[in-house]
């Protein structure tokens, strides 16, 4: 009968156990925010001040690229992007050329804020929605902002005021990617290459890398990345949201699962050397 | 009595419905509820999908078209002969809508990406060695040391021993340390994913403040 250690009965947990740990390590910060500190970094500080340093009513894009799915991440760090360019005053055109639901995502979590603060349809914001074709939309969209022809809502976007002498690239003061997936490289391509357009990126965790780089190269001017972005970016603006939360329950779980990584090999290994032993 | 039917209300609900039945897949085992939840979100995506492409075809190609502006014809054809492999002996013809799809895209990246992803990434890793402060300085070595022995790891027509033995071997360790990095994001996002979803039923239960 093989020796039953406390190792090897570890390796046989049920992962449905772990799951459940997970989701109660998740729960308690929520419920009782513990408050570890979140120093800002490089990346989010340059985020900020390159979008205080814009000239107040310039036109800006805003990327709405997360959808439903990346939305539980990103929306903290988009709501307070968001919220930096209608304090700003910019005048700010949404699309996504990624993204079916991303016009439902900007209706649904963003435009309150633009309501909230006065500001009108087609004066100072205008949501184009979404425009097929990836990274063909987004080549033709720099030379002809005008292509989609009308906006979210059906309107003609010949006349929506504030897109009178916005024609192209070179007429928007930057862009705000909010990126769940490769808006990134095609709007560094399409957009920063020929035009030198200000590209700014929100994007999920596991864009961090990928866009670090372009950040480096200088093609990206800020970067706010992933939840702790997010909650880094609420403290930066000063518009406290939910990213603060989370960033509570995403420090208690990488710690949760730094410790399975170690327990796991620990476990792994020495249950493997008492099996070569017992053979001897 | 009207609250009850606030659409709003009911929306939020049913979103917490099905997020329970999404999560009971993973708590506790694969079952009818988490496999009704499943094949609702695909279905809703893919009606949605199709009505927005629909409606994304008669407002930019369609309409326009009808009122005489016949060069759309030209992209509405190329589309409808992607569906020509469908039907045996039209195949040859859904091919014009491919190399029409893949001339552009072949063009539209040598475009934009040689100058962004070689030229600029190329400039972006000449750094100098002292940067006027150690911590620089050494992110400024990593980097040019990290990406001349990871491109040397990718010498292929020449056995790795020799005077590159051990280069490509610290190349290796730095490409493994950036598929850590890339993973170490990937668990990050799908950690707020279900954070998100947690305080969403939190918050729908009432123990959180939305």
């Amino acid at each position: 009968m093989p020796e039953s250690s406390i190792w090897t009965k570890l390796l046989s947990v049920d992962r449905r156990a772990m799951y459940w740990l997970l989701a109660f390590l998740i729960v308690i910060p929520l419920v009782h925010p513990l408050g570890f500190p979140i120093p800002v970094t490089d990346t989010t500080k340059a985020f900020y001040a390159t979008v205080e340093a814009l000239p107040e009513g310039s036109v800006v894009v805003l990327d709405v690229s997360p959808g439903a799915i990346a939305w539980a991440e990103i929306g903290p760090a988009s709501v307070a992007a968001t919220r930096l360019l209608i304090q700003r005053n910019m005048r700010v055109i949404m699309w996504s050329t990624t993204r079916p639901d991303a016009p439902l995502i900007a209706e649904l979590y963003l435009l309150k804020y633009f309501k909230d603060a006065g500001k009108q349809n087609g004066q100072d914001y205008v949501l184009i929605g979404y425009v097929p074709g990836e990274v063909t939309a987004l080549a033709t969209l720099a030379k002809d902002i005008h292509y989609p022809r009308k906006d979210f809502y059906g309107t003609d976007l010949s006349a929506i005021p504030m897109l009178t002498n916005v024609n192209t690239a070179r007429d928007i003061a930057a862009v705000v990617l909010l990126a769940a997936g490769a808006e990134g490289s095609y709007y560094v391509g399409q957009w920063f290459a020929p035009y030198q357009t200000v590209l700014l990126s929100v994007c999920t965790g596991a864009l961090i890398s990928e866009h670090l780089i372009a950040y480096n190269a200088g093609q990206l001017k800020g970067l706010v990345g992933g939840s702790r972005g997010g909650a880094e970016l609420e403290l930066i603006t000063g518009f406290l949201g939910k990213g603060i939360g989370l960033a509570d329950a995403l420090s208690v779980t990488h710690m949760y699962l730094l410790l399975l990584i170690i327990l796991g090999n620990v476990a792994f290994f020495v249950s493997k050397s008492k099996a070569g032993r017992g053979k001897k | 009595m009207t609250e009850m039917f606030d659409p709003a209300l009911i929306g939020t609900w049913v979103a917490l419905g099905f997020t329970l039945f999404a999560f009971s897949g993973v708590l506790y085992k694969d079952n009818i509820v988490f496999k009704f939840a499943q094949y609702t979100y695909l279905g809703a995506s893919v009606g949605y999908i199709i009505a927005l492409a629909v409606k994304t075809i008669i407002d930019t190609a369609w309409t326009p078209m009808v009122k005489g502006e016949y060069i759309y014809a030209i992209p509405i054809v190329l589309g409808l002969v992607l569906y020509a492999r469908f039907k045996r002996g039209l195949e040859l013809y859904s091919r014009w809508g491919m190399a029409f799809l893949i001339s552009v895209g072949a063009a539209l990246a040598i475009r934009g990406n040689v100058h962004a992803y070689f030229y600029q990434q190329i400039v972006a890793t000449m750094l100098p060695l002292w940067a006027g402060d150690p911590l620089s300085s050494f992110n400024n070595i990593v980097i040019i040391v990290g990406t001349f022995t990871a491109m040397l790891y990718f010498i292929l027509t020449r056995e790795h021993k020799g005077p590159l033995k051990y280069p490509s071997r610290a190349g290796r360790i730095f490409i493994m340390l950036a598929f850590g990095a890339f993973f170490a994001g990937l668990i990050m996002t799908r950690l707020s994913l279900i954070t998100g979803r947690i305080r969403f039923i939190l918050e729908t239960l009432g123990i959180l403040s939305s």
